[in-house]
């Protein structure tokens, strides 16, 4: 059955699919941040996942970025989101180009915003379990907004 | 030897006397009389275990301890009854501020639990099947090399530091420990990636030299801290992000994404400890902002230097006749770099109106 994205039902999948896997996500280690999803389009959407210790906890649609306390925030259009998980689909694991620490970097296709700079060094602190987190859309069936 | 013991137990009777009364079962039990605090801890999360924090509690927990330490000067753990007669360790740092920051603790569970073993992580297969040019590997051989060494001076600073601070101190202390085991183990990675591209390791350089000199000569604790926490894993952190998103190769994807995470644990230790440090002493700002500035710009002389300069573009540009045209997108980089160093020093209460990082970049976009 295909999962809509954006929608908080996909980011839900990605949690129980992380929790369902401990061994691999143990192998990563603690991974403690709160982290937005921004998804720019017609009409944009913001997601807050809190991760704690070794599980996303929380997953919840946002109306504003002042409603959770956010280390970072990837923002980036709805194309690019689709282009990046297409491109996990294909392996398992995104092609160079379309990494988060690609994308993140400097050409700003993806931006990492954060008020601190704590928050952003979180992002790479935790990035590859992030990375891990996102790469388990490739077992799925995305119906794209 | 610079120490010698206060008896001479060996030649001393009573010590051999009390030994054959104990192997007769005459044991001496009286240490077990201890006034001291008893407490349960147990772990706040089960899959995470038993944490520093969860022992940080009474007087055992890193919450008493007090700005000036004045109380211990020998190897007692903190919270051991500590008897008449324990030496003198000699530690000169005693101050709790020097090297506090209340991130430490949880930072070394953190290295704990996120330990990758690159020995075996690395996919190094993807190496012997590399798909770019010999150029784009001698310019990622360059920065690996470079790698190789600031790793190394990452982990100098805590083990110069280390043994000098009083045992108190013990979580910090210990975080210092996996700083040093992250540390080697970047420095072992980037040096085996450079070696197994087939090109070999690159060539040391002065301006690199210099800055590493700057770092590790740096006069005190804090002044260390902040330029090689700050600066110097910050500049490792972009140097990292920038082969991760350059080289195609799964080797190097790796080494970027766990290279990274390893760095940056450094730099939110040395934020949370300039934060700690300039809330009880905030005098101190000037002249931490001042040294931060000079190691600055021996950073300025080493992202100027043609060997450097040279090296990002060609990883930029991924090939020796496009790398001219890479200009633009290095000095993108620096500007990113600059901005996240601004960032940085602002929210650890050292920013500067006279960073020679900031001008460098400046001029250079302009």
């Amino acid at each position: 059955m295909a999962i809509k994205f954006p929608s908080v039902d996909f980011f839900q999948e990605l949690a129980r699919r992380m929790a369902a896997d401990p061994a691999g996500f143990e192998k990563l280690g603690f991974c403690d941040t709160v982290m937005g999803v921004k998804v720019e389009g017609d009409s944009s959407h913001l997601y807050a996942l809190t991760f704690d210790v070794f599980e996303c906890s929380d997953v919840r649609e946002l109306a504003s970025p002042g409603d959770a306390e956010l280390d970072f925030t990837l923002e980036a259009p709805l194309e690019l989101w689709r282009e990046m998980f297409e491109s996990i689909k294909k392996t398992g694991h995104p092609e160079p180009a379309y990494s988060l620490n690609s994308l993140s970097h400097v050409g700003d296709r993806m931006r990492v915003v954060y008020d601190e700079p704590e928050g952003h060094d979180a992002f790479y602190r935790f990035m590859a379990t992030i990375q891990a987190f996102v790469d388990q859309s490739a077992e799925l069936e995305i119906e794209w907004a | 030897m610079a120490y010698y013991a206060r008896d001479d137990f060996f030649n001393n009777p009573e010590i051999l006397a009390r030994s054959v009364e104990i192997l007769k079962g005459n044991l001496t039990l009286d240490w077990r009389d201890l006034d001291i605090e008893r407490v349960k801890c147990r772990p706040s999360n089960a899959r995470r275990g038993l944490t520093f924090a969860d022992t940080n509690v009474g007087s055992y927990g890193w919450d008493q301890i007090p700005e000036k330490i004045r109380h211990n000067y020998s190897m007692a753990p903190r919270g051991a009854v500590q008897p008449p007669g324990l030496p003198h360790l000699g530690y000169d740092i005693n101050r709790k501020s020097e090297v506090w920051a209340d991130c430490a603790p949880a930072l070394y569970e953190e290295s704990k639990a996120r330990h990758w073993i690159p020995t075996r992580e690395v996919p190094w297969d993807a190496v012997e099947e590399i798909a770019h040019s010999d150029e784009l590997e001698r310019g990622l051989a360059q920065l690996y090399t470079d790698l190789t060494s600031m790793a190394t001076a990452l982990g100098d600073i805590p083990s110069k530091w280390v043994w000098r601070i009083n045992q108190e101190l013990l979580e910090l202390k210990m975080f210092q420990c996996t700083q040093m085991f992250d540390a080697a183990q970047l420095a072992d990675v980037s040096r085996k990636r450079a070696i197994a591209g087939g090109t070999g390791l690159g060539r040391d350089h002065a301006p690199l030299g210099e800055l590493l000199k700057c770092v590790l000569d740096s006069g005190s604790f804090p002044c260390a801290s902040a330029s090689a926490h700050i600066l110097l894993a910050g500049l490792m952190q972009i140097v990292l992000r920038h082969i991760g998103a350059c080289s195609p190769n799964p080797a190097d994807q790796t080494i970027a994404r766990f290279g990274v995470q390893d760095v940056s644990r450094s730099t939110a230790y040395g934020i949370g400890h300039m934060q700690y440090l300039l809330k009880e002493r905030p005098h101190e700002a000037p002249s931490l902002t001042g040294h931060l500035d000079e190691v600055e710009n021996a950073l300025v002389g080493y992202l100027a230097s043609p060997m450097f300069f040279s090296a990002i573009a060609l990883v930029t540009a991924g090939q020796r006749d496009k790398a001219p045209d890479a200009a633009p997108q290095v000095i993108a980089l620096y500007r990113r770099f600059a901005d996240e160093q601004r960032e940085r020093r602002r929210s650890a209460g050292i920013g500067s109106d006279s960073s020679p990082l900031e001008a460098f970049v400046s001029e250079l976009e302009s």
